[in-house]
């Protein structure tokens, strides 16, 4: 799962990149979203919508608990388990 | 406490309890139930997400704040005991008066107005003051302060939940704007889908045009997106229909977006004889929609503060009608061009500014300025007054003169927020409020950020 977790993380940096308007360090799974890369509240809509975008997947907003914005590893692992609910074994994302 | 002290016979609170009690000597208890938004929104169309709950455990004890808004015969509910350093420094500068209750045990994730309602011994404190003088006075009402009113059996100091809920929507706001002749932002009133995709393909068409979607009872930056091109205001329109219910209900305002000089926030008072008396109005510091502070006085010529109160007086004359009385705070925006936008959203409650206007009129020098901001921290561990007042030294404001000049300095106006996080779920996440006060502008930003006063 080496590959699709690098996948998910920098399709995650590519949405937080357009959402938040400026380039980013490299993605380690520990930083947090609100507090190490200034995401604030208004801001999960759009990251949502860039989240459809870049990965092609529908995000149930009422699925979403505030742990799933917690940190970079917690939202790559909501996306990962996003996309093998919504895909076949053994397919990747659809881009 | 069974007997009022005496009270000071003008101010803040007492202008307060005269409008909205009939007696400035009254005695309030104050509730200080922020984001109480999140009551009125309850079974009401949302955006997307917006009902995740960031920082609850901070939010909810913004409530200590109350502690300055209290004059000496007034009572304030709290979750927790104040700090006894932070207690005696306010005490020393004469920013806290009030008797503080507290309730029997508090739950970080909820509102202080659940707490208390969950608490057999503070009820029992608060149905023994209750002496015909003695009003309920929350930050907002909602059916919990209602319940906590019925509870207590102390009345509440303001309308009912109905009227609040609906006088604090963004919809009555703009609503309001239209039918007065007020200047309003470009933008429609939506609730329906239908009415959504209708504002968004004029709202949005032009090139290079941007809207703001709110919700119509969203606060602080939540329940709002701000759309920049046609794509976008698709996909919004398919992530609703994905969740709406049959009826394709939503309860939004769509406005273009404006390119500002200043936010700005006016107060005013509207009585329960329908009178109003405007307070005061603060340049509001703002970032993606969030509170971050206040700055006043503002940058404003007379004639737009004229404007300001001109529109108090319409604005409080139609909330009246709709049942409200009470403080409210309306966002206003002064744009690039010169106009002034005088009534962006109304909320017919507390607001921070609020909770700034004793210690402004008690500490606060006419000619010197102030800048109520926040300082988001990282703490480790718990920590105490004295620490944050050893890590401050000279910036911290403590004394209430400086021979006959004003304070100046940093005077710290909420310390429970620094903890609130850590002492939750040990969490890395604290914040403290400020009033930084100094002799102009220049003076309370060099404050602000961190440089020694000259």
């Amino acid at each position: 799962m080496a590959d699709t977790d690098l996948t998910t993380t920098d399709a995650l940096r590519e949405a937080l990149e357009a959402v938040l308007k400026k380039d980013l360090p490299e993605l380690t799974p520990q930083l947090r979203l609100f507090s190490d890369l200034a995401l604030d509240s208004t801001s999960v809509i759009e990251l949502l919508m860039a989240l459809e975008d870049t990965l092609g997947l529908q995000i149930d907003p009422d699925e979403l608990t505030p742990d799933v914005f917690e940190t970079v590893g917690a939202l790559t692992a909501y996306i990962d388990s996003c996309l093998s609910a919504d895909l076949p074994a053994g397919h990747g994302p659809v881009r | 406490m069974s007997a009022h002290d005496p009270a000071p016979a003008d101010g803040f609170g007492a202008r307060l309890k005269a409008a909205l009690v009939g007696d400035p000597t009254a005695r309030f208890v104050y509730v200080n139930n922020f984001e109480v938004e999140r009551v009125w929104g309850r079974g009401e169309p949302n955006l997307p997400g917006t009902g995740l709950s960031f920082s609850s455990a901070t939010v909810n004890r913004i409530e200590e704040v109350g502690v300055l808004l209290a004059d000496a015969q007034d009572v304030v509910v709290l979750k927790d005991a104040v700090d006894s350093d932070y207690a005696g420094y306010l005490a020393a500068l004469g920013a806290a008066e009030g008797t503080h209750l507290t309730v029997d045990r508090n739950v970080p994730e909820r509102s202080v107005t659940l707490d208390a309602l969950e608490s057999p011994r503070l009820l029992a404190a608060l149905r023994a003051l209750a002496d015909g003088r003695t009003y309920l006075m929350p930050l907002g009402i909602s059916a919990d302060e209602e319940r906590l009113a019925e509870a207590a059996g102390l009345p509440l100091a303001g309308p009912g939940a109905v009227v609040c809920k609906e006088v604090n929507g963004k919809i009555f706001s703009r609503e309001l704007v239209d039918a007065a002749g007020l200047t309003a932002i470009p933008g429609a009133v939506c609730r329906t889908l239908d009415e959504l995709a209708e504002a968004l393909s004029v709202h949005l068409a032009a090139e290079g045009s941007r809207v703001v979607v709110k919700e119509s009872l969203g606060v602080s930056g939540r329940g709002m997106v701000v759309l920049d091109d046609p794509k976008r205001g698709a996909q919004l329109l398919r992530m609703l229909e994905r969740r709406a219910g049959a009826d394709g209900r939503v309860s939004v305002v769509v406005e273009r977006w404006i390119e500002k000089q200043a936010d700005l926030n006016y107060q005013f008072v509207v009585g329960r004889d329908g009178g109003v008396r405007f307070e005061t109005v603060k340049t509001a510091l703002t970032e993606n929609g969030v509170h971050r502070g206040h700055l006043f006085p503002p940058a404003l010529r007379p004639d737009q503060v004229d404007e300001l109160r001109a529109a108090a007086e319409v604005i409080g004359k139609q909330l009246a009608a709709a049942g409200y009385f009470g403080l409210a705070g309306v966002d206003a925006l002064l744009g690039a061009d010169g106009t002034l936008y005088p009534c962006l959203e109304i909320n017919a409650r507390f607001n921070m500014a609020t909770y700034q206007n004793r210690i402004a009129e008690h500490l606060i020098r006419d000619g010197q300025s102030a800048l109520a901001t926040t300082f988001d921290l990282k703490p480790e561990r718990v920590h105490g007054f004295d620490e944050v007042r050893a890590a401050l030294g000279d910036l911290l404001l403590h004394r209430a003169d400086r021979d006959g000049r004003g304070p100046r300095g940093v005077l710290i106006n909420n310390f429970a927020t620094l903890n609130a996080t850590f002492l939750a779920g040990g969490k890395p996440y604290g914040r403290l409020y400020a009033i930084c006060v100094g002799d102009d502008e220049q003076d309370v930003r060099r404050t602000r950020s961190g440089r020694r006063p000259c």
